[in-house]
């Protein structure tokens, strides 16, 4: 019987630090769900549309534990590996991200700017707030 | 004066706040700065030269949600020495490499307008040294179709994965710097198809067909081109070839030519590599063959040194390149 509490309890801690984070945007964006796929190509720059809405992505800075939890469950890739994607991007004429210094800050720019995508943690989520993902 | 221009822009580049080597400087949303050199030295039995082979200042930003911009412009080879011959030659002056207006309207359509890189291919869309895994490029991405494009291009994605991405393009006009380009034509339509498979497998193909100004012709083209890339492998391939018709003694011709390229990282900094080129030249009877040893070492992502050695059937073609590249 503890054995299958012991286990509960741990499938129940897997499950919350599996949705640590959240991928939001504001209420005022038609979009309702977002693949992890999908959030991908976004901050990589490669997709602008969903269903026909122009997207905005927001980046937290470098810094960020909450940037580098994103860059590791949905970028899939390590920081060198970005590092060069962004070079051969800069060749081409395009710039990574947005990147907004704080929580708050990324939160204010979503909500305040149409078509805006980013990402916090789960314990910043507010009634403004859409929630598109959870990682 | 253009040395002059050039310092001030590097000074400008380099205090930029946020200047990151390999990023460029970001002064605001609608203005980005960047720009590249590379530096080769080649010595075969029938070359020894030393060149500063490319210059070039980046621009580019976004002048609406909708609406972005690029401008290159390149000097090559800016600064070069023949030792065989002593002779020097330099010159400064600076060509127009690519000057584009993208509009993006939606997933499935795209539109940029003016000089740009043509979206045939893997080669072809890194053509720069610091970008690529050799100091040379293979054969067939000089011979095979132009590699820059005066007029317009519709892109986009097929599918809501956006696995499957195209591209059509048309040119109807002189090349906007007619000097600068690989292959002279005053028309050029092509059509070019990508499929993601993976993150690590993606292949495609193109089609279309131009007209050289030089030596006219009129040229039908495909290509197919495939690429895995698993860290630490990566190995890539292309192949075009050409149906040719000579319009002045309206005889026929074809070319074939590809490559295969295999890279090993050993690891961010180091990687070997080791690559087979083909050339069949139907009527000027030509068939080449040639294998790259190369080694790339990275300090950097954006600072390249290379060394490489080509074997070509042609014996007196076998040469060795060492070359040092910088994208700023």
């Amino acid at each position: 019987m503890s054995m299958k509490i012991i286990a509960l309890l741990l499938l129940a801690n897997i499950y919350l630090m599996a949705t640590e984070y959240i991928v939001i945007t504001s209420h005022r964006n038609t979009i309702s769900t977002l693949s992890p796929k999908q959030i991908k190509d976004i901050f990589l720059m490669k997709r602008h549309f969903i269903n026909g809405k122009k997207i905005i992505p927001v980046n937290a800075s470098s810094t960020q534990a909450l940037r580098k939890a994103f860059e590791e469950s949905i970028l899939k890739t390590d920081r060198e590996k970005l590092n060069r994607y962004w070079i051969k991007k800069h060749f081409q004429g395009i710039s990574p991200p947005i990147v907004q210094s704080s929580e708050n800050s990324i939160k204010a720019f979503v909500k305040n700017v149409d078509g805006a995508v980013g990402y916090i943690p789960r314990s910043q989520l507010d009634n403004s707030l859409k929630v598109l993902y959870e990682f | 004066m253009k040395y002059l221009a050039l310092s001030i822009w590097l000074a400008t580049l380099l205090n930029a706040e946020g200047y990151e080597i390999g990023h460029g400087a970001e002064i605001n949303d609608k203005l980005h700065m960047g720009g590249y050199l590379s530096a080769e030295y080649k010595s075969s039995d029938i070359q020894d030269e030393l060149e500063l082979d490319d210059v070039a200042l980046l621009l580019y930003g976004n002048l609406s949600s909708s609406f972005s911009y690029l401008l290159e412009l390149e000097a090559s080879p800016f600064y070069s020495i023949d030792f065989k011959d002593d002779t020097t030659t330099i010159d400064t002056k600076f060509h127009y490499e690519r000057v584009y207006v993208d509009y993006r309207y939606s997933e499935l359509l795209n539109i940029r307008v003016g000089k740009q890189i043509t979206p045939i291919g893997y080669w072809n869309l890194e053509p720069i040294n610091v970008l690529r895994d050799t100091s040379s490029s293979p054969l067939y991405s000089y011979i095979m179709f132009p590699k820059l494009l005066t007029g317009l291009d519709l892109y986009g994605y097929l599918d809501d994965e956006y696995s499957v991405s195209y591209h059509l393009f048309v040119q109807n006009s002189k090349d906007l710097d007619e000097e600068y380009t690989n292959i002279k034509t005053d028309y050029f339509i092509g059509v070019s198809l990508r499929y993601e498979v993976s993150d690590s497998l993606q292949f495609g193909g193109s089609a279309g067909r131009y007209k050289t100004i030089d030596d006219p012709k009129n040229i039908n083209f495909v290509q197919i081109n495939i690429k895995y890339d698993n860290d630490p492998w990566v190995v890539q391939s292309e192949v075009a070839y050409n149906d040719i018709e000579y319009t002045v003694d309206g005889d026929n011709d074809s070319r074939l030519s590809g490559y295969i390229q295999t890279k090993y990282n050993i690891n961010n900094h180091h990687a070997l590599i080791a690559r087979y080129e083909y050339m069949d030249s139907g009527r000027e009877d030509i068939v080449d063959h040639i294998a790259v040893i190369g080694y790339s070492y990275r300090p950097i992502y954006a600072l390249s040194i290379k060394t490489e050695y080509q074997l070509n059937s042609d014996s007196d073609l076998n040469r060795a390149i060492v070359s040092l590249s910088v994208l700023f």
